[in-house]
């Protein structure tokens, strides 16, 4: 399929870079120079309902609010006395079975603001402050990486798979990660790209503008060849469902079995904004979500590094907790997942009442979303409690996380 | 921002002068920004010639409509056709973009401005009748008053259909086009409440859609006639009255004022200027030609600071390249998908957003295909797509290399380069022969020049706007 002459063999993974003074560095890991472990965030875009994700199948007030939407009772695949997960959602029933998968409950922040694009710009940012420029994992890599852009690091600090970049990796100094959909093909498209001179930019909005085109490509040219030597140096264990999603996760499988020492990887699916025709729209989505995360986890499993992996879901808000006759219109609070080998599966934090419900008619979080941050920068990014609050510019408590992370 | 030259102008008419000269190099910035695609040698020669302000107004001197797709007025027929409607989507698609690269007005920049605005996907309306509806409402409003567009496209079926406002009725009210309408369409977050939201998205019940005569119609038995308090004034208001009242507020005019500024000038809105535009908005009734004229036409629009300050879209990209080196023949199909792997699929903005446009447009990824695309103008097929020969016509001294290159350099870049970079690029296309020899009737120049326009098209400071 290729016609690459050579491929790099990486044998030694020695870091060439610093960790600044973060203790990630010194925390247990298996491959030098790499975090304690790779997360790998599922972004569902446009707020995914939450109550017919994980349904509350035994409280009459789900069937009395949602008369158009509500998954029947006998449908509904149990995972407690009172909540079971979507009938879609069945690929996922053995990884909660063995315990490598959990989901927090009632996730949200205080006053919700029911806009998209702001609420995605408060969860990329774990930040409710009126200005949003950076994201959390672009906070994190840069405290990672403290001299990029001057010093690169040999791999990416963190990688989008995706179109472009987002808030979610932008630090301070510019974005902490790079945005590739298909390391393939970006490497055959700059083969013979010609390169000239550098006339220095001017000192005018122009020249930053050529600055920074200028830093995209030396990303591009800098880490194409070694992305594609990766993905393509190894395959896949298992196969995968045929949708966007489980090939985007199946190329992250590749990358950190083949030895890219990246640490944080990016996906979304859209689609979840489920206004009209909810019946119709959001099944198929979870399903395409369950099956991809299913294979992904297998996948990991026969590579043998499914103990260094996490996926964590995450999703704007979740939706009204009452119908509009065909869908749901913008809510709240809303469950995720997280998954991984290495975890505790299980419950976690509170489900809230259908019954005591917001101004708006939404669901009242029970967990602030940077509680599960926290959690995730501590116990699985290796974070001190101190790093943690500075990346989250704030104190989250973890203690409703406790065991999750053994 | 230490040491970076800040805009000096405001939104006074543009003087030439020495250190700032109504020259090539502003003639071609103009063009960029307001017409689809950047410029050829020919427009440049053209729209220098005349002064500044001549220059703007010509742009909106517009043309007759363009003929519709034939199949633009026929009923839809129910259940649809899903082939037929997949197939006129591709035709669809590939009539607006012929349309839109070969005006040479700033209509069809409006056009896609408001379509980046009024944000409709056809992934989800799917007919091609609404579809193109919408396209041509954008079109007959183009820079025509933007409070009575708004409420025209409350009504459009591909709207009532992307925002789900078919579904709302009386007793079961939906939301999605109450909130976008105030979020994004027209005053902005934080000027409204979720109370706002849904007392805007019941004045808009029971509008419908006829799918046979492919138009909105408002359903008296779905439509809630009640009170309801907006803004806080009462009254029985439907969707028209909601707009109204919406446009009311001062808000609404520096929101559309930023807006129109972060796509025509620069990514991050210089305040003065968009108060100065809010006020004009407010002045002209929303009526937005005389706005756009001054600020096309001010000193502020005009500034060195500006030329180039902004990352080419897709579309850009690409129109440019197919006018700058005088295009044969598109395979608009092909450029479709081009476009999509570009991250700008015609049509298919990613959600009720639109393309956020600037510095998103390029990623590693991005970028490499952006790259990548500029290799086929030397491969063999180069030939197929460019008219080498009608490209060289343009420059009066072709057998000269050392000014067709400076000439070419500067008709393709809104920035400066080195004269490293000229020699260099001067190497390429010599390939290892002496300049003295260079002479355009030999096959190895022409390869040669092919070679010497994709190195320029690669080059970082193509990507500028």
């Amino acid at each position: 399929m290729k016609r690459r002459t050579f491929l790099k063999i990486c044998g030694s993974l020695a870091a060439s870079w610093s960790f600044g003074g973060l203790s990630a560095a010194s925390a247990a890991s298996d491959t030098a120079g790499t975090l304690p472990g790779n997360l790998v965030v599922v972004e569902l875009m446009g707020g995914n309902d939450g109550l017919n994700t994980v349904i509350p199948f035994t409280d009459s007030a789900y069937y009395d609010l949602r008369p158009a939407v509500a998954v029947p009772q006998e449908s509904v695949l149990p995972i407690s006395d009172n909540l079971g997960l979507h009938p879609e959602m069945e690929s996922l029933l053995p990884l909660w079975e063995a315990g490598n998968a959990a989901v927090i409950l009632g996730l949200g922040y205080p006053d919700q603001d029911l806009s998209h694009f702001r609420s995605t710009d408060i969860w990329r940012g774990a930040s409710t402050a009126s200005v949003i420029d950076t994201g959390w994992l672009g906070r994190f890599l840069e405290a990672v990486y403290p001299d990029i852009p001057e010093v690169m690091p040999r791999d990416p600090g963190g990688l989008e798979v995706k179109g472009q970049d987002t808030l979610l990796m932008k630090a301070s100094m510019g974005q902490a990660g790079i945005a590739v959909k298909d390391p393939e093909n970006m490497y055959e498209m700059l083969e013979g790209v010609i390169s000239l001179a550098q006339t220095p930019a001017s000192e005018t909005l122009a020249g930053m503008e050529l600055s920074f085109a200028r830093s995209t490509q030396s990303q591009a040219l800098r880490y194409s060849s070694r992305l594609y030597d990766v993905s393509s140096s190894i395959s896949n264990k298992v196969d995968y469902p045929s949708s966007q999603l489980a090939s985007d996760l199946a190329l992250i499988a590749r990358l950190i079995a083949g030895g890219l020492e990246t640490g944080i990887y990016s996906v979304s699916l859209t689609g979840f904004d489920t206004h009209a025709n909810q019946n119709q729209l959001h099944p198929p989505l979870l399903k395409t979500f369950s099956q991809a995360a299913s294979a992904f986890m297998a996948d990991l499993e026969a590579m043998g590094i499914s103990q260094r992996v996490l996926l964590m879901t995450t999703s704007e808000f979740g939706r009204r907790v009452r119908d509009n006759g065909s869908g749901t219109d913008h809510g709240a609070a809303a469950p995720h997942f997280i998954m991984g080998s290495a975890l505790n599966g299980g419950f976690y934090g509170t489900q809230p009442s259908l019954t005591d419900l917001d101004a708006s008619g939404n669901l009242k979080f029970s967990l602030d979303f940077r509680q599960m941050f926290a959690a995730v920068l501590k116990n699985w990014l290796g974070l001190s409690g101190e790093e943690t609050a500075e990346i989250l510019e704030g104190e989250f408590d973890t203690a409703p996380l406790e065991g999750l992370f053994s | 921002m230490a040491g970076i030259n800040l805009i000096s102008g405001g939104l006074e008419p543009f003087s030439p002068g020495s250190s700032s000269p109504w020259d090539r190099r502003r003639a071609a910035h103009l063009l960029r920004r307001a017409r689809m695609g950047a410029p050829s040698r020919a427009d440049i020669d053209l729209f220098v010639s005349l002064d500044p302000g001549q220059a703007v107004d010509r742009l909106f001197e517009f043309g007759r409509m363009p003929d519709s797709p034939s199949w633009a007025d026929e009923p839809t027929t129910l259940p649809p056709d899903k082939e037929l409607e997949r197939q006129r989507r591709i035709e669809l698609i590939a009539w607006w973009l012929k349309t839109a690269q070969s005006d040479s007005t700033i209509r069809e920049r409006l056009v896609y401005f408001w379509s980046n605005h009024f944000v409709v996907e056809a992934a989800k309306v799917k007919n091609p009748q609404m579809i193109f509806k919408i396209n041509k409402l954008f079109r007959t409003y183009a820079c025509g008053n933007i409070k009575e567009l708004t409420k025209a496209v409350g009504k459009e079926p591909a709207m009532l259909v992307y925002l789900d406002g078919r579904r709302s009725k009386k007793d079961d009210i939906n939301e999605n086009y109450g909130r976008e309408l105030q979020e994004l369409f027209t005053i902005g977050r934080g000027n409204y409440t979720q109370e706002d939201v849904v007392a805007a998205a019941r004045a808009y019940t029971g509008w419908q859609v006829d799918r046979v005569t492919v138009s909105g119609i408002m359903n008296p038995r779905r439509h809630d006639y009640g009170v309801k308090t907006f803004y806080g004034k009462s009254g029985p208001w439907n969707g028209d009255d909601i707009v109204e009242i919406i446009f009311e507020r001062v808000e609404t005019a520096l929101f559309l004022a930023e807006k129109i500024y972060r796509h025509f000038v620069y990514h991050v809105p210089d305040e003065a200027v968009v108060q100065g535009l809010a006020e004009l908005l407010r002045k002209n009734g929303y009526n937005l030609e005389p706005v756009l004229k001054t600020l096309l036409k001010s000193a502020h629009f005009m500034d060195e600071s500006l030329i180039g300050a902004d990352i080419k879209s897709p579309m850009d990209f690409l129109f440019g390249i197919f006018r700058q080196l005088r295009s044969k023949r598109e395979n608009w199909a092909a450029v479709a998908r081009l476009l999509a792997r570009l991250g700008q699929p015609p049509f298919n903005p990613p959600n009720v957003a639109g393309w956020e446009e600037h510095r998103s447009w390029l990623s590693a990824s991005t970028l490499a295909d952006r790259q990548g695309t500029a290799s086929v103008i030397s491969s063999p097929r180069g030939s197929n797509w460019f008219d080498f020969q009608a490209f060289l016509g343009g420059y009066p001294e072709p057998e000269d290399l050392d000014d067709l290159v400076e000439a070419v350099l500067q008709d393709l870049l809104a920035v400066p380069v080195s004269k490293e970079v000229k020699n260099q690029v001067m190497e390429v296309m010599l390939q290892g022969r002496d300049a003295a020899d260079w002479d355009t009737s030999e096959s190895w120049a022409m390869e040669g020049l092919k070679r010497g326009l994709t190195a320029i098209i690669q080059m970082p400071e193509y990507q500028l706007h």
